[in-house]
């Protein structure tokens, strides 16, 4: 079993939602639901900007999340029967421009709640003030459900263009998952120095003379 | 060598290595370097990292001197172009700004560090990323043998590359004071196009029954080793056993809800859980694995007593280690009736 991508969304033009179902490289608006996912979001913008996590578009005050912002004493915030969209987020604020930035692993098992583990940060351009560190923990209670969407959500502003997500997955059934060599791939042979190329229809490797 | 895969659907190695087909899908090895020799500084060869937006970086380290705050540079750029906040045993945040390096730890003489580090790898943004150290510390699982831990942000200001090569410095050393050994792996994913030869491989994946109080996996040893364990059954505790190995060969430091504890040593197993009575469990983990040394683990927990949304789950971060020469080879989770619904899942690479 590998890592498999299961969405990548990059913005071409601003805006407020980062949402996975627009990527077109999966029919309908939901990727594969995995047991494990392991999430990235990046985003940026000249503005103030947060970002919080809305699964299968549930807006409804079903989640709860903990977190700890820089380690700060009395930091350690509890958000329970939330709407995340509306309150809390899983990186800080980047105040005044800026990018943010979080690494989530999360459960996605039929029948269970969720939970996810991240580490979330939040940064203000150049090196003359440090980034801000979030870690948080948190759950989505829907048991009936694997996540199959995710919507990265700034409250304030609008994310710039560039600004993505990326959604890996893992649930153990596919041990075989292999990818074909792309038509027309070259291999250079370095102790040879001999090239390569590869004939997707035939799988077979001739040497260009 | 390894298989390099650059960017124009180029691939290079040797002419025995030349593939039929790519094995995975994420997770390429773009590079790793081991310390050349006992030295102050070292860095990695060049790699390419054009088209791998996310770097996974496992750094594991010696020095031969207490205190060297080891620390990293990103295309050796020594520019003051470095910020940077970090903890040391949960106790507050130390804000860096205008940096010329990133600094991960503190070490011990001897002892093992090991640290993984998440970073973007965009040319034209600022680089960000979170890493969190494991450090030995001292000998053994006793109480003077707990390991210390280490964390933070970090960011590299530089819009205009990608990072293509890293480098160490001891920073307190001068003179005999330097690096000793250990290892540096530079793992890259794609946001867009192929991935290829996805590193971490799936050692094990087992599920519990509703009646299993005991889940293993077992598997041939890798150096380097990321568990997930997703744990449910009505209050159940947690705990990992390497090697059906007790005999008080365990120690772990956590922090539980922003408070700190080192408490915990000379124990028969690798704690997991805050209380013992979870209704769920969330745990990622990641684990160093060379023989012939003790084995050491970062790892975050997210546990909930009980289901819907009207009570925070608890969260802890630790690090532990089992003080046994041997390479961790199988794996077992107790401290619970495991419902059909917990999954224990293991990949490695050497």
């Amino acid at each position: 079993m590998v890592w498999e991508r299961l969405a990548h969304v990059k913005l071409t033009s601003a805006s407020a939602t980062i949402d996975t179902a627009s990527d077109t490289t999966f029919s309908g608006n939901n990727f594969a639901g995995k047991r494990f996912l392991h999430i990235v979001v990046h985003a940026d913008s000249s503005s103030q900007i947060n970002c919080r996590f809305e699964f299968n578009q549930d807006t409804d005050s079903n989640y709860v999340i903990k977190e700890s912002e820089s380690n700060g004493s009395g930091q350690l915030n509890d958000f329970g029967n939330v709407d995340q969209t509306n309150t809390d987020n899983i990186t800080g604020t980047a105040s005044g421009g800026g990018s943010v930035y979080a690494v989530m692993d999360i459960t996605n098992h039929i029948n269970e709640e969720k939970m996810w583990v991240c580490q979330g940060m939040d940064n203000v351009s150049g090196v003359g003030t440090a980034p801000e560190r979030k870690e948080s923990i948190g759950k989505w209670d829907e048991k009936t459900e694997q996540i199959t969407r995710i919507e990265a959500k700034t409250s304030s502003n609008t994310f710039s263009v560039g600004s993505h997500i990326t959604v890996w997955g893992s649930d153990g059934a596919d041990d075989t998952v292999t990818t074909s060599i792309p038509n027309g791939t070259i291999y250079e042979e370095t102790d040879t120095g001999k090239h390569q190329i590869w004939n997707a229809t035939t799988n077979t490797w001739t040497e260009i003379v | 060598m390894a298989i390099k895969y650059l960017s124009g659907n180029r691939i290079q190695g040797t002419a025995s290595e030349i593939p039929s087909i790519y094995e995975g899908k994420s997770w390429v090895e773009l590079d790793r370097k081991s310390v050349p020799s006992t030295t102050k500084t070292w860095n990695t060869d060049d790699f390419t990292s054009a088209g791998y937006d996310n770097l996974m970086i496992l750094f594991e380290w010696k020095t031969n001197q207490t205190n060297a705050d080891s620390a990293i540079r990103f295309n050796s750029n020594s520019g003051t172009h470095y910020a940077y906040r970090n903890t040391y045993n949960g106790s507050g945040s130390n804000s860096n700004t205008s940096k010329d390096e990133v600094m991960l730890d503190g070490t011990v003489s001897g002892m093992q560090n090991f640290t993984v580090l998440h970073v973007t790898n965009i040319s034209d943004k600022e680089k960000m990323g979170h890493y969190r150290v494991v450090q030995e510390y001292a000998s053994g699982s006793g109480s003077s043998g707990v390991p210390r831990r280490a964390e933070g942000s970090l960011k590299w200001s530089n819009t205009s590359d990608n990072i293509t090569s890293l480098y160490f410095d001891n920073v307190q050393g001068s003179g005999s004071r330097q690096y000793t050994e250990g290892e540096v792996v530079i793992l890259g994913q794609k946001s867009t196009g192929i991935d290829v030869s996805g590193k971490w491989q799936e050692l094990g994946d087992v599920s519990g029954n509703g009646s299993s109080t005991s889940l293993d996996v077992s598997f041939t040893a890798k150096k380097y080793l990321w568990v997930q364990i997703h744990s449910t059954g009505s209050g159940h505790g947690g705990s990992l056993i390497f090697n059906d190995t007790g005999n008080d060969e365990y120690a772990m430091r956590r922090n539980e809800e922003n408070s700190e504890y080192d408490n915990k040593y000379d124990m028969d197993y690798l704690r997991l859980n805050n209380s013992g009575s979870a209704k769920e469990r969330w745990v990622n983990m990641f684990i160093i694995n060379k023989s012939n040394e003790p084995k050491l683990a970062t790892y975050e927990v997210c546990e909930s007593v009980t289901d819907g949304e009207g009570t925070a789950p608890t969260r802890m971060e630790a690090v532990g280690k089992w003080n046994n020469n041997a390479q961790i080879n199988k794996i077992t989770l107790e401290g619970a009736t495991f419902d059909s619904t917990t999954t224990m899942k293991v990949w490695g690479f050497d």
